[in-house]
């Protein structure tokens, strides 16, 4: 179809106006798309909006992008005007139609520094921009730059507020750019997870996942306990990508140095004590009965023994979930290579834990002490351990007649009356049970990809672990 | 992992009768949806064609695993799914919907019949609830009961043609795809239309960018084949190293004049003072 400049000209303005009005129409917006079609059928807008979704029809993309393009870059060259709603407008089309172009965000980042758009526009461009276009980097990368300005100014208020006059205005305000944070943080989270749902393996969402929690939640114990738990269904549908795995190690990695330092710390405050009770009750199941044994110890040491108790729960957790994928989906990779950072962070911590009992004020007596009041604390946490290895055993029972013959469960009654006698309280990773894992995969299963990943995992088990004990 | 999928088939003599068929689009852009139910009909009544009688296969096609189960009797069901979904789960699946199928539905009405005449209702249930694999199904009970039929994997849908037959010809003469389907095909085989326009876009603004660029090149660079100006400018690159070689040959090869030349003016000199 041979159109003349000024037809494209007037289809293209046309193009822009209907797709600004479309998102005044409808502020609800939540997906775009390309509509394949050939042919223009004349006078009709090639903009749908069907439920909720954008739609361009594919016959214009070829005239509406080079002259946007075009115009946006005769703007940067100031060989052309533009106001600052024609450059949103025209930003807007173009983004959506091909997020990957700098200059256009950045021509946003000026209209945002001068106020002429809102940080919260930006992110739900970028959003809808995402459901398309998955990995885009620019779009992550602007859209961590918008969430920094977003920080910025939330900072900025925050710091005005001595100044203020009345203490009620002021816990109000601070609760108030609190819960937008909140919000803010949990609006990132839900971005990261649909873009990781529609690519395989999504590495900008997943790294952007992990900037957000480093940025907007550091230190917060909480929010990484409830990212655990809340991707633990999603990486047990989608047992092949490698980016949701590694963001279940981070955050492992971090709980261990939170809690870690939180234990340190002599002056252990009540809250970290009470939030740590609450994890271990909750990840637990039962409320633990030793209440009445913190009162009576001092809080430094029942810190201590606290955080230990719920990483130990952690790590359970963890294994127990990779052993159940393994075991479910032979073959996949992945779940090796995450069993073994779970191992390896394990392996870590549990040297680091041994050094600073040697370290300890109390000298010698400490780490026999640490190491039976192991055993003390966690009784009530122990019997959990016991209690969810036996559920676990007999859930697998319960999910299929095969788990019996699987040499993986019975590990488990042999190792802990192995545990019973030496430290480390059942349940937690320990290289015999692994040994003893991998034996039972080798022996039941049949797929080949599985044995080879099998052996592979042994291996570096008696180079890397035993090696450097 | 994800079943998209499930449908029903008779497998006649010549073409497979599509008897009923349930999807799961949900991941899918919201535009595309309709095509690719289309193509994903299209695809697994080829597939029942293409497999032989008292056979099951797993057929590859980029990221999406489709597997076959053609019964002794003809009724055939395909499932497609990602490349994560166990493979054994889904013929578990394909036997028991199978199963179940021949018992609620005649098998008279399997030649001629179609989705709107069969009666059959249970396969979106079993469709939504084997998206959990581990739910679903008794890990186990699928190695005893199922037979020593080896599961024939086919890494392309290629290898399931005939010779000389090639897909672009059966999408474009299928009467179960629509106009827009055939478009989107084509949209999926050649390079993505966007693509390819901001490649030329992105040429031509290094031409307003840079004015200065000499044109010859400007024009080579936005031609559509690259091929021939790749080989005029290779063979004047060669043509110029060519040149410098034979200067650089005939410098070396020829007599030193020079010395000569230098004394002689020398002498002249002396004689004149």
């Amino acid at each position: 179809m041979a159109e003349s400049e000024e037809e494209v000209d007037v289809l293209v303005q046309r193009v822009v106006k209907d797709i600004t009005n479309a998102f005044k129409r409808n502020p609800n917006i939540d997906e775009i798309g390309v509509i394949p079609c050939p042919e223009a059928r004349y006078n009709r807008s090639p903009i749908v909006l069907v439920e909720n979704k954008l739609g361009v029809e594919s016959w214009c993309v070829k005239f509406l992008l080079p002259s946007v393009h075009n115009k946006l870059l005769l703007y940067r060259q100031r060989k052309h005007w533009l106001d600052r709603e024609a450059l949103a407008d025209i930003t807007c089309t173009l983004l959506l139609l091909n997020p990957d172009f700098t200059t256009a965000w950045n021509v946003r980042k000026e209209l945002l520094q001068c106020g002429a758009l809102s940080p919260e526009k930006d992110l739900y461009l970028g959003k809808l921009a995402l459901t398309k276009f998955p990995k885009s980097p620019e779009t992550w990368i602007h859209r961590r730059w918008v969430l920094q300005q977003i920080l910025l100014q939330s900072s900025g208020r925050s710091q005005k507020d001595p100044q203020s006059e009345e203490e009620r205005a002021d816990g109000e305000q601070s609760r108030r750019l609190n819960d937008q944070l909140a919000r803010t943080l949990h609006q990132e989270m839900k971005v990261c997870s649909d873009a990781a749902c529609r690519y395989p393996s999504n590495y900008n969402a997943w790294s952007h996942r992990i900037w957000v929690l480093q940025h907007m939640a550091t230190g917060n114990v909480k929010v990484f306990h409830d990212e655990l738990s809340s991707t633990r269904l999603w990486v047990s549908m989608h047992v092949s990508d490698h980016s949701g795995f590694h963001y279940r190690q981070y955050l492992l990695k971090e709980l261990i140095a939170e809690l870690s330092q939180a234990a340190a710390s002599t002056t252990t405050t009540t809250t970290s004590t009470g939030v740590l009770q609450h994890m271990c009750s909750t990840v637990a199941g039962i409320s633990p009965p030793h209440h009445d044994q913190a009162n009576g110890e001092e809080a430094g040491e029942d810190g201590r023994q606290l955080s230990s108790t719920a990483l130990l729960q952690l790590f359970h957790q963890e294994v127990e979930l990779c052993t159940d994928l393994i075991q479910s989906f032979p073959g996949h990779e992945t779940l090796w290579s995450h069993r073994r950072h779970v191992y390896y962070l394990w392996h870590d911590w549990r040297r680091e834990h041994k050094h600073q009992c040697h370290r300890g004020s109390n000298g010698g007596s400490e780490p026999d002490r640490l190491e039976n009041g192991d055993e003390g604390p966690l009784k009530a946490c122990a019997q959990s351990p016991a209690g969810l290895g036996e559920d676990g055993v007999n859930g697998q029972r319960h999910a299929g007649e095969a788990m019996e013959v699987d040499g993986a469960s019975l590990p488990d009654p042999r190792n802990s009356k192995r545990l019973k006698r030496g430290a480390l309280p059942p349940g937690a990773p320990a290289l015999p049970s692994e040994h003893g894992f991998v034996s039972g995969i080798l022996d039941s299963d049949c797929d080949p990809e599985q044995r080879r990943f099998a052996l592979a995992y042994r291996k570096w088990l008696d180079t890397v672990i035993v090696q450097h004990p | 992992m994800k079943l998209y999928s499930l449908s029903v088939h008779h497998k006649g003599a010549t073409k497979a009768n599509l008897l009923k068929t349930a999807h799961d689009l949900s991941s899918f852009s919201f535009f595309q949806r309709s095509s690719i139910q289309e193509f994903m009909t299209f695809t697994s009544a080829l597939i029942v064609e293409r497999t032989s009688q008292g056979s099951r296969a797993s057929v590859k096609e980029q990221e999406y695993l489709c597997h076959v189960y053609v019964r002794n009797d003809n009724l055939s069901a395909v499932v497609i799914a990602d490349t994560e979904y166990p493979q054994r789960v889904c013929f578990t699946l394909l036997d028991k919907v199978l199963e179940e199928f021949s018992r609620q539905v005649d098998s008279i009405d399997w030649p001629s019949g179609s989705p709107e005449t069969i009666n059959y209702k249970a396969l979106d249930i079993h469709l939504a609830k084997y998206q959990n694999p581990r739910e679903a199904d008794a890990m186990t009970k699928v190695q005893a009961e199922l037979d020593e039929t080896k599961i024939i994997l086919h890494n392309t849908m290629e290898s399931l043609l005939e010779r000389g037959e090639k897909l672009d010809d059966l999408v474009s003469k299928s009467e179960v795809l629509g106009t827009q389907s055939k478009a989107f095909y084509k949209t999926m085989v050649e390079p993505d239309m966007t693509l390819q326009l901001l490649h030329s876009v992105h040429l031509k603004n290094g031409s307003i960018a840079a004015a200065t660029r000499p044109s010859l090149t400007e024009d080579s660079f936005i031609s559509s084949s690259g091929i021939v100006p790749g080989a005029i400018a290779a063979t004047m690159f060669i043509a110029l190293l060519l040149a410098l070689y034979a200067v650089l040959w005939k410098c070396m090869v020829s007599p030193p004049l020079r010395k000569h030349s230098k004394v002689r003016v020398r002498v002249k000199r002396r004689t004149s003072v």
